[in-house]
């Protein structure tokens, strides 16, 4: 009899333990999505990547990009990537880079990409989005309000829908422009970070 | 049979629980693009310079030269100025910037006398680009290391170098150097009111992206 009620207590302890930290980590999720699913709901970057700048025979600015944090679907047994580096070095006034990536439905789910968001963490820079699209505008000088660095997504991935394996599409290309202004300081260094939202697609 | 729906009830919580966190886990609702942009600069800068006239004119007239922190504006405090007095700047630049450099004529103003510029005159030539090392073959010595008035610098306004000649706007690539020499004349019919005054010369680099 002891032994059982000590089980009891045992499995009571555990499944508490096991409820409040789920609790903790869903109370997000509860309110940022309002639904609740089973399945992955996975959006990555995956291969190919390409990169390419508008310099003909001087090769004077350099454009490099690269995949950051490998992760895998547990579902799906799929891999991707959640970061996109985009780096632009020795840029100047006219300097346009290119940097064309693939986005993958590595889940279950079905997904939509709901927004795009370009922001810059340091404060330097703000977004100033095209009236008609959101996936291109600018980059101004928050000081000054002149213009940086001119961004955009193409094709616009708003509203794009990616399908899980076997359904097609599963995958959709992006090129990210970007074109540095001649209000750009010399000598300095900006950022910026883009984030592409998505939820699971009805 | 409570205990059994106890243990029932507890089991498919924790399941459901394990599931519900599980799938949390791999919750991904954004991805994202890092981006940086670091600038380049451009920088033409003057390491190295000199004024030299002739004998004659050392005797009456002293320069006093002076080279901004930045090495883009030379400073020329000419005094005791007469019809004929002249001088041979010679200015070696560099591309210390990360750029290639378009090289312009450099911009020329002066403080003294009012209208006193009128009776000024300048040529200038450019030699280069060179090499930044400047080993013995570096043709930059040719025109810079040894020269001197009245041999390749002439009192006429001319030179006498044996390097090519070349044409603002040319472009500079980093590091490589570039030699300008300029003449600068006050003209023969020079006023009186020119003589004995000293004048101050302010020479400015010019450059420009060469993309």
């Amino acid at each position: 009899m002891k032994e059982k009620t000590i089980a009891f207590l045992t499995c009571i302890f555990i499944a508490m333990s096991i409820f409040g930290f789920t609790y903790a980590q869903w109370n997000d999720v509860i309110i940022v999505n309002t639904t609740m699913t089973f399945g992955t709901l996975n959006l990555g970057f995956v291969d190919p990547l390409t990169w390419v700048d508008n310099e003909d025979a001087k090769d004077v600015g350099l454009i490099d990009c690269h995949y950051e944090e490998y992760v895998q679907d547990v579902a799906t047994g799929k891999w991707s990537y959640r970061k996109l580096v985009t780096e632009l070095a020795n840029a100047y006034p006219g300097y346009e880079g290119y940097s064309t990536f693939t986005l993958e439905n590595v889940g279950t789910l079905p997904v939509k990409i709901t927004d795009v968001v370009v922001s810059d963490f340091t404060n330097t820079l703000k977004w100033v989005e095209d009236a008609t699209n959101p996936a291109k505008g600018v980059l101004v000088d928050t000081a000054t309000d002149k213009a940086i660095l001119n961004l955009e997504l193409t094709p616009d991935p708003i509203e794009e829908r990616l399908e899980p394996q076997p359904y097609t599409p599963t995958t959709l290309e992006v090129t990210l422009y970007l074109r540095v202004n001649q209000d750009a300081e010399h000598r300095y260094a900006y950022s910026f970070q883009v984030e592409i939202i998505y939820e699971e697609a009805t | 049979m409570d205990k059994n729906r106890f243990s029932a009830l507890f089991m498919v919580l924790v399941v459901i629980l394990s599931i519900a966190g599980f799938t949390y886990a791999h919750w991904g609702k954004s991805v994202q693009i890092i981006g940086t942009v670091e600038m380049a600069h451009v920088r033409m800068t003057v390491i190295s310079y000199k004024a030299l006239t002739s004998q004659d004119i050392e005797k009456y007239s002293i320069v006093k030269s002076e080279l901004s922190g930045d090495g883009h504006l030379l400073t020329l405090k000419c005094t005791n100025l007469r019809p004929c007095w002249f001088i041979w700047i010679g200015l070696k630049t560099q591309n210390q910037g990360s750029l290639p450099a378009n090289v312009k004529p450099p911009e020329y103003s002066f403080e003294g006398p009012d209208g006193f510029e009128d009776y000024f005159e300048t040529e200038e030539y450019f030699y280069g680009p060179y090499p930044e090392a400047e080993d013995h073959d570096n043709p930059i010595h040719g025109v810079w290391r040894n020269a001197k008035v009245g041999r390749e610098l002439l009192e006429d306004g001319t030179v006498a170098f044996t390097n090519t000649v070349n044409s603002p706007s040319f472009p500079v690539d980093p590091d490589e150097k570039v030699v300008a020499w300029i003449w600068i004349h006050c003209e023969e019919d020079a006023t009186g009111e020119l003589e004995g005054e000293t004048v101050t010369l302010y020479i400015k680099i010019v450059d420009d992206i060469a993309i």
